[in-house]
């Protein structure tokens, strides 16, 4: 039996058709997990996204399998492996359908060959790799038992005899008018060469369409093609009897299987030559890959991620270069442009960030991707930036007044504050406040008087919290609390920067920065241009 | 594989569709399509050819430089030799897509393979006769043009083509094919091969009767089985497909080599016509001399922009210049003082140059460059609200892997958009580096320190020019050698670049 790629015990479960958690919309983690679990809809992994465990090491153990598929060349032999396995479930599915009961077995015969080069590669990927996970370690171990059983052996050496003799046999097709004749091969040059040869062509220029198979988009046989193998099969009789034994034993479907997980990518299962426990570890492979691929393209455009440090109830939290998951996906398919990176830095004794400064300039962002970071580290999950220290977080809770909401009135004031009253009834010193312009709706001194109520409420929980303001009072309140800023442009002071720090800019001049941002300083050029 | 061209003497490869990326800016910088539009001639083919081929196929060697200025001088010479070789070509693509109306069913390879059958016999005719056109022109001294037709006269002589049409002719597939087959992973046939042996071939069919060979399997398909019929169709497309393909091939190969002369020809009817143009209006033009790029610089007599000539009607205004060994020109001076006009001519006859045909100067010798890029001050844009100089910037980032030694870059009043302070420090940062990177800059500035900084450096490969204000009728517009002088317009440009004062 394999074990579980996803908890360190076989007794730890996620649970079974959770809610998406409250704060996914506010953060806009909704948009990053709906996009990586839709791209992987056959395999049901919304909980997995969902589901955030306190359990670290089920996280540990999920971060280093991470760490290990971070390698590339893994990566993509494993995305290989489950691409296959794809391919095999939908062309099973297809053959299923076909008519004619020759052209069936010959097709199971191929999906079977399929099959076992499949698990074959995998296994010499995996055996090649340095594994440093104990949960890929097991699977690569466990894969090769299943490879030298002799069940395993035997189908294979069947399936390769077959193909061979199947594909041995060579004849010659005559048609004139509407006969069709079907006789031994007698004539083996290709006159078409000799063409090629006589008219100075350049063979690389010739163009291959489909490799001259019937109309190429079809997986049925019509009926002459169907009786072109019939005739085949009479004119060489005995791989077919063969073929025929072979399928009775190995292709036959039978009843559904249970499975611990509803997924339609375990159905399959059903024929008898398809390991299940393969199956469902592929399944519990999709998470990784899922993140991973999501986060790819980021990558490639040199944008850090990392697998955090992760403490329970601990005492200083650090990101360098760190980002919202969303918005660089946004910006990069939308308009190719690539996220500010911005550094979150908490010591010890500091709990609490108060973000000020001019509207537009990435505050929002800024306190999403403190919520976001935190909620993907508990997954187990890389997250954006680097030397990434966080804590484990018991819950994230995020109140968000939006723009829009700003006639909403004295209805929406108190629903926010029984909302937090509620909130902070749960919360622990292990828990995450977003707060993002809160008390917008009122009067500067209303707000100024919640805010300080809360505040002291919040430095008494002693929980982390993000808060974007326009109060800046808040930002000396307490030695605890840290000042930031958005920053703007020193030369433009309409243009935003999207960086948040602690301290205003610097006296810098802002054209040399620029042209040092974009690599025109001499230094830069010389180093650049070849 | 025709590889016969006149654009290359070793008859390279090369995709008419590929240009650079930055050539859309250099396009609108220098005001191509003025150049284009006169090339052309209403002529939408040339002006397709000349398009492209002076923006991507320009050539960095003076041999393929001289090769095309040889075949010019001869189509100068004989000008009804290069409008009969355009017009054939032309006429042949035509006939072409004439013909393939008639054959919509271009899945069925069956068909086409039919349709290749006709189309090349009709393509073989035109190739014999433009093989015959060279039979009538004997004192052609380009050996680009006597290459040519002796090329033809090898590869398509009179025994091979006939060769060709009688193997097309057992293509057609009257009676029936031949071919033999194997089983794919799910049991249809393929890997196809056409047999030489084919049913409608008689004097095979004697030496080899059909139907010896022993056991065999055969059904026929009654003509009320509707599907039957269908599926026979879509075996005898599969079957025949891999021929059809090969026949594919050769109708494209001949018309690749129609289309590559059409835009060859085109291409040098664009460069007659320009240099007709240049004639009728009055100015100067002649073949330049390419130099090595290891000795950068330019040497003209009377060189002017030909865009300018051809969109006004003032008299022309030409400039001479002397800077051999020269890798940096700054150019200062006045507002309206011919500074841009005279950056765009040395930009275009660049361009000119390198593609082998005849320049706007009475004489003009350059150095070869890698490529030419240009970095000129954008027109007010209305979508900018600001970051103007962010924008200047990031144009110039973008331009700067693409970067070689010995490339041409055209500066027209850039990184004005800051301080002049600023903008001179970084002008003069980046300059210093493409200098030292073994390109060539002419750069055309307000920004008084950098140009200041450029003549204080005493750098042997710099030349100062300066536009004369219009201190006499006679100097007006020209450009000159003279120190940098300092005024203080930097103010007015950096105010009409930043119009709203809000920002």
């Amino acid at each position: 039996m394999l074990k579980s790629l996803i908890f360190h015990r076989e007794n730890l479960n996620v649970p079974v058709n959770i809610a998406e958690p409250e704060y996914f919309h506010d953060l806009n983690l909704d948009q990053i997990i709906n996009k990586i679990v839709k791209s992987k809809e056959s395999f049901n992994l919304t909980e997995y996204f969902y589901f955030l465990s306190q359990d670290l090491e089920s996280i540990q153990f999920r971060q280093d399998i991470m760490r290990d598929m971070e390698d590339e060349v893994l990566y993509n032999s494993i995305a290989l492996f489950s691409k296959e396995l794809s391919v095999l479930r939908s062309t099973l599915a297809r053959i299923e359908k076909l008519y004619y009961p020759l052209q069936q077995q010959c097709s199971l015969l191929e999906e079977a060959h399929h099959y076992q080069q499949t698990l074959k590669n995998l296994k010499l990927h995996l055996h090649d790799l340095d594994l440093g996970s104990r949960g890929l370690q097991t699977f690569s171990d466990e894969l090769q038992k299943l490879l030298e059983s002799n069940f395993f052996r035997e189908f294979e050496s069947r399936t390769s005899v077959l193909i061979k003799k199947l594909e041995s046999i060579r004849y010659a097709v005559v048609v004139t008018d509407n006969k069709v004749t079907v006789k031994p091969c007698l004539d083996d040059d290709d006159y078409a060469a000799e063409i090629l040869h006589d008219w100075r062509l350049n063979e690389t220029l010739l163009t291959v369409e489909d490799n001259g198979s019937v109309t190429g988009s079809g997986y049925d046989l019509d009926h002459v093609q169907a009786r072109i193998l019939e005739g085949v099969a009479q004119l060489y009789p005995e791989p077919f009897q063969e073929l025929n034994a072979y399928c009775n034993e190995y292709m036959q479907p039978t009843a559904p299987k249970e499975t611990k997980y509803r997924a339609q990518s375990l159905e399959v299962a059903r024929y008898p030559f398809m390991a299940l426990d393969i199956l469902e570890r592929e399944r519990e492979l999709q998470f990784y890959l899922a993140y991973l691929g999501y986060i790819a393209p980021l990558k490639r455009l040199g944008l850090p991620f990392s697998i955090p440090q992760l403490q329970i109830g601990k005492d200083t939290i650090q990101a360098e270069q760190t980002f919202d998951l969303a918005l660089a996906i946004s910006l990069m398919e939308e308009s190719s442009r690539q996220v500010v990176v911005n550094n979150i830095d908490l010591s010890e004794g500091e709990k609490i960030f108060v973000v000020t400064g001019p509207n537009q300039g990435g505050k929002t962002t800024f306190a999403r991707t403190f919520g976001q970071i935190h909620h993907l580290a508990g997954l187990g999950c890389p997250v954006p930036g680097k030397n990434t220290h966080l804590c484990l977080c018991d819950g994230i809770y995020t109140h968000f007044s939006y723009r829009e909401d700003i006639n909403a009135g004295h209805g929406k004031l108190e629903e926010d504050l029984l909302r937090l009253h509620e909130n902070l009834k749960k919360a622990t010193n292990s828990s995450i406040f977003i707060l993002n312009e809160l008390f917008d709706s009122t009067t500067y001194e209303d707000a100024l008087y919640l805010s300080e109520q809360i505040i002291h409420k919040l430095l008494k929980k002693n929980s982390l919290t993000v808060w974007v303001t326009f109060i800046d009072a808040l930002a000396s309140i307490s030695p605890s609390v840290v000042s930031l800023m958005s920053m703007v442009d020193s030369q433009d002071l309409s243009k935003r920067t999207f960086k948040i720090c602690r301290k205003p800019a610097d006296g810098l001049a802002y054209a040399l920065s620029l042209a040092a941002k974009y690599g025109l300083t001499y230094a830069a050029l010389m180093d650049k241009i070849k | 594989m025709i590889d016969i061209s006149l654009l290359y003497p070793a008859g390279e490869n090369y995709h008419l569709d590929s240009v650079p990326d930055h050539s859309e800016s250099l396009v609108r910088d220098l005001e191509l399509s003025i150049l284009f539009s006169v090339m052309a001639n209403n002529d939408d083919t040339i002006l397709n050819a000349v398009r492209q081929i002076i923006m991507g196929q320009r050539s960095t060697q003076i041999s393929v430089i001289n090769f095309r200025q040889q075949i010019l001088r001869d189509f100068i010479r004989y000008p009804e030799l290069l409008s009969r070789v355009y017009q054939h070509s032309c006429d042949t693509l035509k006939a072409y897509h004439d013909s393939l109306r008639f054959w919509l069913s271009a899945k069925s390879s069956s068909r086409r393979l039919r349709s290749n059958v006709d189309i090349l016999d009709m393509l073989l005719d035109q190739v014999a006769s433009l093989r015959d056109l060279g039979e009538s022109y004997t004192s052609l001294d380009a050996d680009g043009l006597t290459g040519f037709f002796k090329f033809l006269q090898k590869y398509y002589d009179a025994e091979t083509v006939s060769h060709l049409r009688h193997q097309s002719q057992i293509l057609r597939m009257d009676k029936g094919f031949s071919v033999s087959a194997k089983l794919d992973h799910i049991g249809r046939s393929k890997d196809f091969f056409l047999n030489k042996n084919q049913p409608g071939n008689h004097w095979l069919k004697k030496l080899l009767p059909f139907n010896s060979g022993g056991e065999a399997f055969s059904f026929t398909i009654s003509q009320r089985d509707e599907s039957g019929l269908t599926a026979l169709a879509e075996f005898r497309d599969a079957a025949l497909q891999p021929v059809a393909n090969v026949m594919d091939t050769a109708v494209q190969q001949l018309l690749t080599f129609f289309e590559r002369l059409r835009n060859e020809s085109a291409f040098y009817s664009g460069a007659l016509n320009l240099y007709a143009a240049l004639e009728r209006r009055g100015c100067p033009s002649c073949f330049p001399t390419p130099i090595s790029s290891e000795k950068p610089g330019w040497v003209a007599s009377k060189i002017y922009d030909p865009c300018l000539a051809f969109s006004q009607k003032d008299k022309i205004i030409t400039n001479d210049l002397q800077a051999s060994n020269k890798k940096l020109i700054v150019i200062t001076g006045t507002n309206s003082g011919g500074k841009s006009t005279f950056l765009r001519a040395l930009g275009i006859n660049q361009l000119l140059l390198q593609s082998g045909i005849v320049v706007a100067a009475q004489a003009f010798s350059a150095s070869i460059c890698d490529e030419v890029y240009t970095h000129f001050k954008l027109e007010e844009d209305t979508q900018m609200r600001s970051g103007k100089f962010d924008e200047e910037l990031l144009r110039m980032a973008e331009l700067v892997p693409k970067l070689k030694a010995s490339a041409m870059i055209l500066f027209n009043e850039s990184f004005a958009a800051t301080n002049e302070r600023e903008g001179s420090e970084i002008a003069w940062q980046i300059c210093n580096a493409l200098i030292e990177k073994e390109m060539r800059v002419v750069f055309v500035t307000h920004l008084y320190t950098f140009a200041q900084h450029c003549y204080t450096q005493k750098m042997s490969d710099f030349l100062a020019l300066r536009a004369m204000s219009g201190e006499s009728v006679s100097s007006k517009f020209k450009i000159s050698e003279a120190k940098p002088l300092s005024t203080s317009f930097a103010k007015d440009i950096y105010e009409r670049i930043f119009p709203d004062k809000n920002i």
